[in-house]
Protein backbone atom coordinates (compact mmCIF):
# COMPACT_ATOMS: atom_id res chain seq x y z
CA UNK A 1 0.00 0.00 0.00
CA UNK A 2 1.73 3.45 -1.07
CA UNK A 3 1.49 5.93 1.41
CA UNK A 4 -0.75 8.18 -0.54
CA UNK A 5 -3.42 4.90 -0.54
CA UNK A 6 -2.81 5.16 3.71
CA UNK A 7 -3.49 8.61 3.65
CA UNK A 8 -6.80 8.35 1.91
CA UNK A 9 -7.96 5.66 4.23
CA UNK A 10 -7.86 7.78 7.35
CA UNK A 11 -10.13 10.72 6.89
CA UNK A 12 -8.41 13.98 7.07
CA UNK A 13 -8.56 16.80 9.61
CA UNK A 14 -9.45 20.18 8.53
CA UNK A 15 -5.85 21.30 8.20
CA UNK A 16 -5.11 18.75 6.30
CA UNK A 17 -8.11 19.66 3.47
CA UNK A 18 -6.73 22.96 3.90
CA UNK A 19 -3.34 22.26 3.32
CA UNK A 20 -3.92 19.92 0.36
CA UNK A 21 -6.53 22.50 -1.16
CA UNK A 22 -3.74 24.78 -1.59
CA UNK A 23 -3.02 22.49 -4.73
CA UNK A 24 -5.84 20.95 -5.07
CA UNK A 25 -8.89 23.74 -4.38
CA UNK A 26 -11.50 21.41 -4.80
CA UNK A 27 -10.40 19.66 -1.45
CA UNK A 28 -11.50 22.65 0.57
CA UNK A 29 -15.27 21.18 -0.26
CA UNK A 30 -14.96 19.19 2.54
CA UNK A 31 -14.51 21.26 4.86
CA UNK A 32 -17.48 23.13 3.51
CA UNK A 33 -19.51 19.77 3.32
CA UNK A 34 -18.88 19.53 7.23
CA UNK A 35 -19.45 23.09 8.71
CA UNK A 36 -22.27 24.35 6.25
CA UNK A 37 -24.78 22.78 8.36
CA UNK A 38 -23.91 24.16 11.86
CA UNK A 39 -22.55 27.63 10.58
CA UNK A 40 -25.87 28.05 9.24
CA UNK A 41 -27.64 27.41 12.29
CA UNK A 42 -25.66 29.45 14.25
CA UNK A 43 -26.23 32.33 11.58
CA UNK A 44 -29.65 31.53 11.71
CA UNK A 45 -30.44 31.63 15.24
CA UNK A 46 -29.14 35.02 15.20
CA UNK A 47 -30.37 36.31 11.95
CA UNK A 48 -32.79 34.31 10.52
CA UNK A 49 -32.76 31.99 8.00
CA UNK A 50 -33.27 33.76 4.89
CA UNK A 51 -30.04 36.05 5.83
CA UNK A 52 -28.39 32.72 7.03
CA UNK A 53 -28.40 31.50 3.53
CA UNK A 54 -26.25 34.25 1.82
CA UNK A 55 -24.00 34.72 4.94
CA UNK A 56 -23.12 31.21 5.43
CA UNK A 57 -22.49 30.50 1.73
CA UNK A 58 -20.06 34.13 2.20
CA UNK A 59 -18.47 32.92 5.02
CA UNK A 60 -17.19 29.39 3.29
CA UNK A 61 -16.07 32.29 0.04
CA UNK A 62 -13.82 33.85 2.03
CA UNK A 63 -12.33 30.78 4.22
CA UNK A 64 -11.75 29.72 0.80
CA UNK A 65 -9.86 32.96 -0.37
CA UNK A 66 -7.96 33.20 2.66
CA UNK A 67 -7.35 29.69 2.90
CA UNK A 68 -3.38 30.24 2.04
CA UNK A 69 -3.36 32.08 5.77
CA UNK A 70 -4.92 29.68 7.99
CA UNK A 71 -2.82 28.46 10.52
CA UNK A 72 -2.11 24.64 9.77
CA UNK A 73 -1.38 23.90 13.52
CA UNK A 74 -5.04 24.42 14.14
CA UNK A 75 -6.35 20.72 13.33
CA UNK A 76 -9.71 22.02 13.55
CA UNK A 77 -11.31 24.42 11.21
CA UNK A 78 -14.76 24.94 13.26
CA UNK A 79 -13.35 28.53 15.08
CA UNK A 80 -11.97 29.94 12.01
CA UNK A 81 -15.22 29.37 9.93
CA UNK A 82 -17.11 31.21 13.63
CA UNK A 83 -14.91 33.94 13.30
CA UNK A 84 -15.15 34.84 9.60
CA UNK A 85 -19.61 34.16 10.40
CA UNK A 86 -19.21 36.02 13.56
CA UNK A 87 -17.55 39.27 11.40
CA UNK A 88 -19.93 39.11 8.75
CA UNK A 89 -22.82 38.72 11.70
CA UNK A 90 -21.61 42.16 12.82
CA UNK A 91 -22.57 43.85 9.71
CA UNK A 92 -26.01 42.94 10.38
CA UNK A 93 -26.07 44.15 14.03
CA UNK A 94 -28.94 46.22 13.54
CA UNK A 95 -31.11 43.67 12.62
CA UNK A 96 -30.01 41.44 15.40
CA UNK A 97 -30.88 43.87 17.73
CA UNK A 98 -33.98 45.19 15.81
CA UNK A 99 -35.39 41.12 16.00
CA UNK A 100 -34.94 41.06 19.53
CA UNK A 101 -36.17 43.84 20.53
CA UNK A 102 -39.18 42.92 18.60
CA UNK A 103 -39.19 39.63 20.36
CA UNK A 104 -38.94 41.83 23.58
CA UNK A 105 -41.64 44.37 22.85
CA UNK A 106 -44.00 41.96 21.10
CA UNK A 107 -43.72 38.09 22.36
CA UNK A 108 -43.46 37.52 18.44
CA UNK A 109 -39.93 36.07 17.01
CA UNK A 110 -39.49 37.34 13.83
CA UNK A 111 -36.79 34.03 14.00
CA UNK A 112 -36.47 31.35 14.02
CA UNK A 113 -39.42 31.35 11.48
CA UNK A 114 -39.50 34.36 9.70
CA UNK A 115 -40.84 33.54 6.41
CA UNK A 116 -43.78 31.38 7.76
CA UNK A 117 -47.07 33.14 6.70
CA UNK A 118 -47.76 35.61 9.31
CA UNK A 119 -50.62 33.99 10.26
CA UNK A 120 -49.05 30.96 10.62
CA UNK A 121 -46.11 29.46 12.41
CA UNK A 122 -45.62 32.14 14.94
CA UNK A 123 -46.08 31.66 18.17
CA UNK A 124 -45.71 33.75 21.01
CA UNK A 125 -42.43 33.73 23.23
CA UNK A 126 -42.58 33.13 26.56
CA UNK A 127 -41.87 35.52 28.65
CA UNK A 128 -38.70 33.78 29.59
CA UNK A 129 -37.81 34.09 25.82
CA UNK A 130 -38.65 38.23 25.78
CA UNK A 131 -36.53 38.95 28.96
CA UNK A 132 -33.61 36.83 27.25
CA UNK A 133 -34.50 38.55 24.08
CA UNK A 134 -34.18 41.78 25.87
CA UNK A 135 -30.85 41.23 27.66
CA UNK A 136 -29.23 39.60 24.78
CA UNK A 137 -30.09 43.29 22.59
CA UNK A 138 -29.02 44.85 25.61
CA UNK A 139 -25.51 43.20 25.29
CA UNK A 140 -22.29 45.10 23.23
CA UNK A 141 -21.59 43.50 19.93
CA UNK A 142 -18.06 41.88 21.21
CA UNK A 143 -19.76 41.12 24.11
CA UNK A 144 -22.58 39.13 22.45
CA UNK A 145 -20.32 37.45 20.50
CA UNK A 146 -18.58 36.00 23.03
CA UNK A 147 -21.70 35.20 24.94
CA UNK A 148 -23.61 33.37 21.66
CA UNK A 149 -20.14 31.70 20.25
CA UNK A 150 -19.87 29.45 23.82
CA UNK A 151 -23.79 29.02 23.95
CA UNK A 152 -24.69 28.44 20.70
CA UNK A 153 -21.30 27.67 18.70
CA UNK A 154 -20.60 25.26 21.79
CA UNK A 155 -16.94 26.99 21.31
CA UNK A 156 -14.46 26.35 23.60
CA UNK A 157 -12.95 29.72 25.53
CA UNK A 158 -9.48 29.36 23.74
CA UNK A 159 -11.61 28.72 20.34
CA UNK A 160 -13.33 31.73 21.18
CA UNK A 161 -10.16 33.59 21.51
CA UNK A 162 -9.26 31.47 17.93
CA UNK A 163 -12.30 32.55 16.52
CA UNK A 164 -11.86 36.48 17.33
CA UNK A 165 -8.43 37.05 17.34
CA UNK A 166 -8.41 37.95 20.81
CA UNK A 167 -6.48 37.13 24.05
CA UNK A 168 -8.22 34.48 26.48
CA UNK A 169 -8.54 36.61 28.78
CA UNK A 170 -10.26 39.11 27.07
CA UNK A 171 -12.83 35.82 25.84
CA UNK A 172 -12.97 35.55 29.94
CA UNK A 173 -13.76 39.28 31.04
CA UNK A 174 -15.93 39.69 28.26
CA UNK A 175 -17.93 36.62 28.81
CA UNK A 176 -18.05 37.86 32.74
CA UNK A 177 -19.33 41.19 31.59
CA UNK A 178 -22.11 39.60 29.78
CA UNK A 179 -23.21 37.34 32.34
CA UNK A 180 -23.31 39.76 35.04
CA UNK A 181 -25.41 42.30 32.71
CA UNK A 182 -27.94 38.87 31.97
CA UNK A 183 -27.78 38.42 35.56
CA UNK A 184 -29.21 41.94 35.96
CA UNK A 185 -31.63 42.02 33.18
CA UNK A 186 -33.14 38.52 35.29
CA UNK A 187 -33.15 40.15 38.86
CA UNK A 188 -31.98 37.27 41.08
CA UNK A 189 -31.84 34.45 38.12
CA UNK A 190 -29.08 33.77 36.30
CA UNK A 191 -30.01 32.97 32.72
CA UNK A 192 -26.14 31.89 32.35
CA UNK A 193 -26.07 29.55 34.78
CA UNK A 194 -25.16 25.49 34.09
CA UNK A 195 -28.33 23.92 35.44
CA UNK A 196 -27.66 21.17 37.72
CA UNK B 1 -26.08 29.26 30.15
CA UNK B 2 -29.07 26.35 29.79
CA UNK B 3 -31.65 29.00 29.34
CA UNK B 4 -29.74 30.88 26.43
CA UNK B 5 -28.76 27.58 24.49
CA UNK B 6 -32.35 26.22 24.56
CA UNK B 7 -33.66 30.51 23.27
CA UNK B 8 -34.06 29.81 19.76
CA UNK B 9 -33.02 26.10 19.70
CA UNK B 10 -34.72 25.20 16.60
CA UNK B 11 -34.19 27.31 13.91
CA UNK B 12 -35.31 25.96 10.04
CA UNK B 13 -32.41 23.61 8.78
CA UNK B 14 -30.36 25.47 6.11
CA UNK B 15 -32.33 23.70 2.77
CA UNK B 16 -31.10 21.75 -0.10
CA UNK B 17 -31.93 24.19 -2.34
CA UNK B 18 -29.68 26.83 0.26
CA UNK B 19 -26.78 24.27 0.57
CA UNK B 20 -26.36 23.70 -3.37
CA UNK B 21 -26.39 27.04 -3.94
CA UNK B 22 -23.61 27.91 -1.49
CA UNK B 23 -21.46 24.63 -2.43
CA UNK B 24 -22.24 25.59 -6.01
CA UNK B 25 -20.91 28.88 -5.37
CA UNK B 26 -17.52 27.79 -3.37
CA UNK B 27 -16.87 25.47 -6.23
CA UNK B 28 -17.41 28.30 -8.65
CA UNK B 29 -14.49 30.15 -6.99
CA UNK B 30 -12.40 27.02 -6.91
CA UNK B 31 -12.55 26.82 -10.75
CA UNK B 32 -11.73 30.60 -11.14
CA UNK B 33 -7.85 30.42 -11.00
CA UNK B 34 -7.62 33.81 -13.28
CA UNK B 35 -9.25 35.59 -10.09
CA UNK B 36 -6.06 36.83 -8.96
CA UNK B 37 -4.81 37.74 -12.64
CA UNK B 38 -8.05 39.12 -14.30
CA UNK B 39 -7.24 42.15 -16.48
CA UNK B 40 -7.87 45.45 -15.18
CA UNK B 41 -12.18 45.97 -15.45
CA UNK B 42 -12.49 49.42 -17.47
CA UNK B 43 -15.37 51.27 -15.57
CA UNK B 44 -18.50 51.77 -18.02
CA UNK B 45 -19.00 54.75 -19.54
CA UNK B 46 -21.56 55.78 -17.19
CA UNK B 47 -19.52 56.21 -13.84
CA UNK B 48 -16.19 57.58 -15.66
CA UNK B 49 -18.90 60.66 -16.79
CA UNK B 50 -20.46 60.17 -13.23
CA UNK B 51 -16.35 60.70 -11.97
CA UNK B 52 -15.68 63.65 -14.61
CA UNK B 53 -18.77 65.56 -13.53
CA UNK B 54 -18.44 65.28 -9.75
CA UNK B 55 -15.22 66.81 -10.26
CA UNK B 56 -15.81 69.02 -13.03
CA UNK B 57 -19.07 70.43 -10.96
CA UNK B 58 -18.49 69.77 -7.62
CA UNK B 59 -21.57 68.57 -7.25
CA UNK B 60 -19.93 65.26 -4.54
CA UNK B 61 -21.81 65.79 -1.13
CA UNK B 62 -20.91 64.83 2.11
CA UNK B 63 -23.29 61.75 3.13
CA UNK B 64 -23.91 59.68 5.79
CA UNK B 65 -27.31 57.16 6.15
CA UNK B 66 -28.92 57.02 8.73
CA UNK B 67 -32.06 55.29 9.67
CA UNK B 68 -35.31 57.80 9.89
CA UNK B 69 -37.81 57.28 12.62
CA UNK B 70 -40.45 57.07 9.65
CA UNK B 71 -38.52 54.45 7.90
CA UNK B 72 -41.35 51.57 6.33
CA UNK B 73 -40.94 48.83 8.75
CA UNK B 74 -39.83 45.74 6.65
CA UNK B 75 -42.15 42.67 6.82
CA UNK B 76 -39.80 39.64 6.47
CA UNK B 77 -40.18 37.83 3.67
CA UNK B 78 -40.89 34.08 3.31
CA UNK B 79 -38.24 33.11 0.69
CA UNK B 80 -37.41 35.21 -2.66
CA UNK B 81 -40.41 33.08 -4.64
CA UNK B 82 -42.42 35.24 -2.23
CA UNK B 83 -40.56 38.54 -2.77
CA UNK B 84 -40.60 38.33 -6.68
CA UNK B 85 -44.55 37.83 -6.84
CA UNK B 86 -45.21 40.46 -4.57
CA UNK B 87 -43.11 42.64 -6.69
CA UNK B 88 -44.88 41.63 -9.62
CA UNK B 89 -48.32 42.19 -8.31
CA UNK B 90 -46.86 45.39 -7.62
CA UNK B 91 -45.48 46.17 -11.40
CA UNK B 92 -48.56 44.82 -12.35
CA UNK B 93 -51.22 46.94 -10.75
CA UNK B 94 -48.53 50.09 -10.50
CA UNK B 95 -51.24 52.90 -11.48
CA UNK B 96 -48.03 55.28 -11.76
CA UNK B 97 -46.06 52.74 -14.45
CA UNK B 98 -44.88 54.73 -17.14
CA UNK B 99 -45.78 53.75 -20.67
CA UNK B 100 -43.36 55.35 -23.44
CA UNK B 101 -44.66 56.23 -26.79
CA UNK B 102 -42.03 55.91 -29.73
CA UNK B 103 -39.89 58.39 -30.17
CA UNK B 104 -40.05 59.78 -26.52
CA UNK B 105 -37.29 58.99 -23.46
CA UNK B 106 -37.01 58.09 -20.09
CA UNK B 107 -35.46 60.71 -17.60
CA UNK B 108 -33.80 59.50 -14.40
CA UNK B 109 -32.67 60.49 -11.76
CA UNK B 110 -29.89 58.81 -9.08
CA UNK B 111 -28.11 59.09 -6.46
CA UNK B 112 -25.16 57.37 -6.33
CA UNK B 113 -21.89 56.97 -4.38
CA UNK B 114 -18.70 57.63 -7.02
CA UNK B 115 -15.96 55.93 -7.17
CA UNK B 116 -13.28 56.84 -4.90
CA UNK B 117 -10.31 57.11 -7.64
CA UNK B 118 -10.50 55.46 -10.84
CA UNK B 119 -9.81 53.41 -12.39
CA UNK B 120 -10.06 51.32 -8.65
CA UNK B 121 -13.64 50.05 -8.52
CA UNK B 122 -14.46 51.06 -4.96
CA UNK B 123 -16.99 53.74 -4.68
CA UNK B 124 -16.79 55.89 -1.72
CA UNK B 125 -19.28 55.33 0.57
CA UNK B 126 -19.35 59.14 2.39
CA UNK B 127 -19.74 60.70 -0.79
CA UNK B 128 -23.18 61.18 -3.05
CA UNK B 129 -24.00 62.51 -6.60
CA UNK B 130 -26.79 62.99 -8.96
CA UNK B 131 -26.61 60.93 -11.68
CA UNK B 132 -29.19 62.07 -14.65
CA UNK B 133 -30.18 59.75 -17.53
CA UNK B 134 -32.00 60.11 -20.96
CA UNK B 135 -32.76 56.62 -22.44
CA UNK B 136 -34.61 56.11 -25.85
CA UNK B 137 -37.68 54.28 -25.79
CA UNK B 138 -36.75 51.68 -27.77
CA UNK B 139 -34.20 51.35 -25.05
CA UNK B 140 -31.01 51.29 -27.40
CA UNK B 141 -29.61 54.62 -26.84
CA UNK B 142 -28.74 56.89 -23.53
CA UNK B 143 -27.72 60.31 -23.15
CA UNK B 144 -25.72 61.52 -19.99
CA UNK B 145 -24.51 64.99 -19.12
CA UNK B 146 -21.09 65.32 -19.34
CA UNK B 147 -20.83 67.42 -16.40
CA UNK B 148 -20.19 70.34 -18.86
CA UNK B 149 -24.26 70.69 -19.87
CA UNK B 150 -23.34 68.35 -22.82
CA UNK B 151 -24.97 65.31 -23.70
CA UNK B 152 -22.79 62.54 -24.79
CA UNK B 153 -24.99 59.50 -26.68
CA UNK B 154 -23.73 55.98 -26.18
CA UNK B 155 -25.43 52.95 -27.22
CA UNK B 156 -26.67 51.27 -24.44
CA UNK B 157 -28.21 48.20 -22.75
CA UNK B 158 -27.14 44.96 -21.44
CA UNK B 159 -27.61 43.66 -25.07
CA UNK B 160 -31.33 43.33 -25.24
CA UNK B 161 -33.95 45.98 -24.39
CA UNK B 162 -37.40 46.83 -23.22
CA UNK B 163 -38.80 46.40 -27.00
CA UNK B 164 -37.45 42.98 -27.42
CA UNK B 165 -38.61 42.11 -23.95
CA UNK B 166 -42.23 43.75 -24.71
CA UNK B 167 -42.63 41.22 -27.76
CA UNK B 168 -45.45 38.74 -26.69
CA UNK B 169 -45.83 35.89 -25.21
CA UNK B 170 -44.16 37.84 -22.12
CA UNK B 171 -43.25 35.11 -19.18
CA UNK B 172 -40.74 34.80 -16.87
CA UNK B 173 -39.34 31.56 -18.91
CA UNK B 174 -39.65 33.51 -22.10
CA UNK B 175 -37.49 36.79 -20.54
CA UNK B 176 -34.58 34.51 -18.93
CA UNK B 177 -34.70 32.55 -22.55
CA UNK B 178 -34.55 35.80 -24.37
CA UNK B 179 -31.72 37.19 -21.87
CA UNK B 180 -29.76 33.98 -22.45
CA UNK B 181 -29.75 33.96 -26.26
CA UNK B 182 -28.42 37.97 -26.38
CA UNK B 183 -25.76 37.02 -23.58
CA UNK B 184 -24.71 33.84 -25.28
CA UNK B 185 -23.62 35.83 -28.48
CA UNK B 186 -22.10 38.58 -26.16
CA UNK B 187 -18.54 37.53 -24.71
CA UNK B 188 -17.46 38.33 -21.32
CA UNK B 189 -15.36 41.23 -22.41
CA UNK B 190 -13.55 42.95 -19.96
CA UNK B 191 -15.65 46.24 -20.37
CA UNK B 192 -18.87 44.00 -19.92
CA UNK B 193 -17.48 42.15 -17.46
CA UNK B 194 -19.94 42.72 -14.46
CA UNK B 195 -20.31 39.67 -13.66
CA UNK B 196 -17.31 37.72 -14.45
CA UNK B 197 -18.85 34.16 -14.96
CA UNK B 198 -22.08 32.68 -14.36
CA UNK B 199 -24.63 32.78 -16.97
CA UNK B 200 -27.15 33.44 -13.48
CA UNK B 201 -25.05 36.03 -12.56
CA UNK B 202 -24.89 37.78 -15.60
CA UNK B 203 -28.81 37.26 -15.97
CA UNK B 204 -29.17 38.83 -12.72
CA UNK B 205 -26.48 41.47 -13.77
CA UNK B 206 -28.98 41.82 -16.71
CA UNK B 207 -32.09 42.46 -15.08
CA UNK B 208 -30.02 45.03 -12.66
CA UNK B 209 -29.36 47.39 -15.43
CA UNK B 210 -32.46 46.87 -17.37
CA UNK B 211 -34.54 47.85 -13.95
CA UNK B 212 -32.34 50.49 -13.47
CA UNK B 213 -32.36 52.59 -16.92
CA UNK B 214 -34.45 51.01 -19.39
CA UNK B 215 -38.03 51.75 -20.35
CA UNK B 216 -40.05 48.83 -19.01
CA UNK B 217 -43.90 48.56 -19.63
CA UNK B 218 -45.59 46.72 -16.24
CA UNK B 219 -45.40 43.52 -17.83
CA UNK B 220 -42.03 43.27 -18.45
CA UNK B 221 -40.88 44.61 -14.97
CA UNK B 222 -43.67 42.14 -13.45
CA UNK B 223 -42.11 39.03 -15.87
CA UNK B 224 -38.66 40.32 -14.77
CA UNK B 225 -39.55 40.30 -10.95
CA UNK B 226 -41.01 36.65 -11.48
CA UNK B 227 -37.69 35.53 -13.01
CA UNK B 228 -35.29 36.48 -10.60
CA UNK B 229 -36.13 33.78 -8.49
CA UNK B 230 -35.78 31.35 -10.67
CA UNK B 231 -31.84 32.16 -11.43
CA UNK B 232 -30.57 29.77 -9.59
CA UNK B 233 -28.55 31.25 -6.31
CA UNK B 234 -30.26 34.39 -5.95
CA UNK B 235 -31.71 35.00 -2.58
CA UNK B 236 -33.32 37.28 -0.49
CA UNK B 237 -32.19 39.73 2.19
CA UNK B 238 -34.55 41.02 4.56
CA UNK B 239 -33.24 44.48 5.15
CA UNK B 240 -30.77 46.03 2.68
CA UNK B 241 -30.29 50.05 2.29
CA UNK B 242 -30.27 52.02 -0.41
CA UNK B 243 -27.79 55.17 -1.32
CA UNK B 244 -30.25 57.10 0.37
CA UNK B 245 -30.55 55.07 3.55
CA UNK B 246 -33.96 53.83 2.39
CA UNK B 247 -34.50 50.58 3.85
CA UNK B 248 -35.90 47.30 1.81
CA UNK B 249 -35.94 43.87 0.92
CA UNK B 250 -33.55 42.90 -2.00
CA UNK B 251 -32.78 40.00 -4.27
CA UNK B 252 -29.34 38.93 -3.56
CA UNK B 253 -27.52 37.05 -5.87
CA UNK B 254 -23.36 36.32 -4.83
CA UNK B 255 -20.99 35.28 -7.31
CA UNK B 256 -16.88 34.33 -7.25
CA UNK B 257 -16.23 37.99 -6.97
CA UNK B 258 -18.86 39.87 -5.76
CA UNK B 259 -22.48 39.92 -3.97
CA UNK B 260 -25.35 42.10 -5.69
CA UNK B 261 -28.45 43.24 -4.17
CA UNK B 262 -31.51 44.88 -6.13
CA UNK B 263 -33.15 46.43 -3.43
CA UNK B 264 -36.90 46.75 -3.61
CA UNK B 265 -39.56 48.94 -1.20
CA UNK B 266 -40.98 46.97 1.78
CA UNK B 267 -44.53 49.65 0.91
CA UNK B 268 -44.78 49.23 -2.58
CA UNK B 269 -42.28 46.66 -4.24
CA UNK B 270 -40.54 49.41 -6.01
CA UNK B 271 -37.06 49.42 -7.31
CA UNK B 272 -35.21 51.20 -4.77
CA UNK B 273 -31.57 50.93 -5.94
CA UNK B 274 -28.63 48.41 -6.01
CA UNK B 275 -25.52 47.65 -3.70
CA UNK B 276 -22.74 45.63 -4.44
CA UNK B 277 -19.75 44.50 -2.93
CA UNK B 278 -16.64 42.29 -3.22
CA UNK B 279 -16.82 38.59 -1.34
CA UNK B 280 -13.14 37.86 -2.66
CA UNK B 281 -9.83 39.33 -2.62
CA UNK B 282 -8.39 39.94 -6.30
CA UNK B 283 -5.98 41.27 -7.31
CA UNK B 284 -5.76 42.59 -10.89
CA UNK B 285 -2.83 43.24 -13.68
CA UNK B 286 -2.75 46.86 -13.48
CA UNK B 287 -0.89 48.23 -10.45
CA UNK B 288 -2.94 51.47 -10.29
CA UNK B 289 -6.11 48.77 -9.61
CA UNK B 290 -3.78 46.35 -7.02
CA UNK B 291 -6.01 44.38 -5.07
CA UNK B 292 -9.16 45.10 -4.19
CA UNK B 293 -10.18 43.72 -0.95
CA UNK B 294 -13.07 41.60 0.09
CA UNK B 295 -16.09 43.35 1.40
CA UNK B 296 -15.07 46.62 -1.22
CA UNK B 297 -18.44 48.25 -2.23
CA UNK B 298 -18.48 48.41 -5.90
CA UNK B 299 -22.03 49.96 -6.84
CA UNK B 300 -24.49 51.82 -4.21
CA UNK B 301 -27.35 53.46 -5.91
CA UNK B 302 -31.03 55.05 -4.99
CA UNK B 303 -33.58 55.36 -8.23
CA UNK B 304 -35.38 58.83 -7.46
CA UNK B 305 -37.43 59.60 -9.92
CA UNK B 306 -38.58 59.03 -13.64
CA UNK B 307 -40.60 60.64 -16.00
CA UNK B 308 -41.40 60.86 -19.65
CA UNK B 309 -39.66 64.15 -21.67
CA UNK B 310 -39.71 64.76 -25.28
CA UNK B 311 -35.93 64.96 -25.96
CA UNK B 312 -32.77 64.27 -24.10
CA UNK B 313 -31.64 67.01 -22.25
CA UNK B 314 -35.18 67.89 -21.00
CA UNK B 315 -36.14 67.77 -17.72
CA UNK B 316 -39.61 67.17 -15.97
Amino acid sequence: MTSTQAEEMVEADDAELIRRSHDVPEQFAGVFDRYIDQIHRYISRRLGSQAADDIAAQTFLIAFSQRESYDLTHRLARPWLYGIATNLIARHRRNEERFLRALCRTGVDPLPEPMADEAVGRVAAQMEERRLAKALAALSQRDRDVLLLVAWGDLTYEEVAVALGIPIGTVRSRLHRARKKARAAFGDEDPTAEDA
Amino acid sequence: MDKIRKFRDNPPLITDEARDAARAQLLHAMREPALTVRRQRRPRLAWRLVLATSLAVATVVGFTVTRDADQPVIVPIANVGELGERAARAAETDPDAIVLSPGKWLYTKETIAPLLKEPRPEVDMEQRITLERWNSADGKQTALDDGTGRLVHHETGPGITATDLAEAPVTPEEMLTRMRAALSGKPVTPAADESDGTMEERLFQTIHQLMSGQPLVPEVRAALFRALPMIKGVSVKQDAVDATGRHGNAFVYTGAWQRSEIIISPEDYRFLGTYGETVTDRTFFSERVGTVKAGTPTVWTAYLESQVVDRPGDRP
